[in-house]
């Protein structure tokens, strides 16, 4: 409970970093949620291909660091805006890094 | 320093509703309600938020509402998915994009029309 608080504070700090990062460069908040989520999905692989007990405070850091509303709001905001390739493009982006990073990690945790 | 704060302690809520809900629900279907609650919720805080200070901005939509959802528990259910049934796995990546996606929509439309916050 409490390592779930302390590591959701700071799983959520780590992916507003990475939008300043981003927004400080590129000035496209979309590619900080796209790269939180698939770095979230890499290290959820490599912690499930390496057998950590469920209660470890590293799911509860990915679970704040990654994202799902950001992502679908930033969708919906594409297409009310005309852009639907981009929209479309950005979702598919997201779904294909996330399962492929995933199953990369997984598989060199547990080789 | 005060962004950073109201970012974290919106994770922090966050993430315990999300073990909340995971708890009451368990941890398959609970992703399905937190992503596609966190979605309408995110839609309602654009529409509702935007005149509001950037830390209440940061702590609604970046801490509470990003952390409620998540991304990393998708993959790994959808990675798990396809290794039994290809289809299966699809339609669950799909389902819940979808289902999430229509959510900020409606959540967006309902945030603009209420007056329920003026």
């Amino acid at each position: 409970m409490i390592s779930v608080a302390v590591f959701g504070f700071f799983g959520a700090v780590a992916r507003y970093l990475c939008y300043m990062a981003v927004e400080n460069r590129a000035r496209q908040p979309k590619l900080a949620t796209w790269f939180v989520n698939s770095l979230g999905s890499l290290i959820i692989g490599a912690c499930i291909g390496a057998e950590l007990p469920a209660a470890s405070g590293v799911f509860g850091f990915l679970g704040a660091f990654t994202t799902f509303s950001t992502m679908a709001l930033d969708c919906v905001k594409d297409v009310e805006d005309g852009r639907w390739k981009q929209g479309i493009l950005y979702i598919s982006a997201t779904l294909v890094c996330g399962l492929l990073l995933f199953a990369v990690g997984y598989s060199i945790a547990s080789m | 320093m005060k962004n950073i704060l109201a970012v974290g302690f919106g994770g922090m809520a966050g993430s315990l509703l999300r073990m909340a809900v995971f708890q009451f629900a368990g941890a398959g279907l609970g992703l399905w309600l937190v992503n596609i609650v966190g979605s309408f919720a995110i839609g309602i805080a654009a529409a509702r938020l935007a005149k509001r200070s950037a830390e209440t901005r940061l702590f609604v939509s970046t801490g509470l509402i990003g952390s409620f959802t998540s991304f990393s528990a998708f993959s790994a259910d959808w990675f798990r998915l396809l290794e039994t049934s290809l289809i299966t796995g699809i339609i669950y990546a799909f389902g819940m994009t979808a289902a999430s996606i229509a959510a900020a929509a409606l959540g967006l439309l309902a945030g603009r029309k209420g007056r329920w916050n003026d």
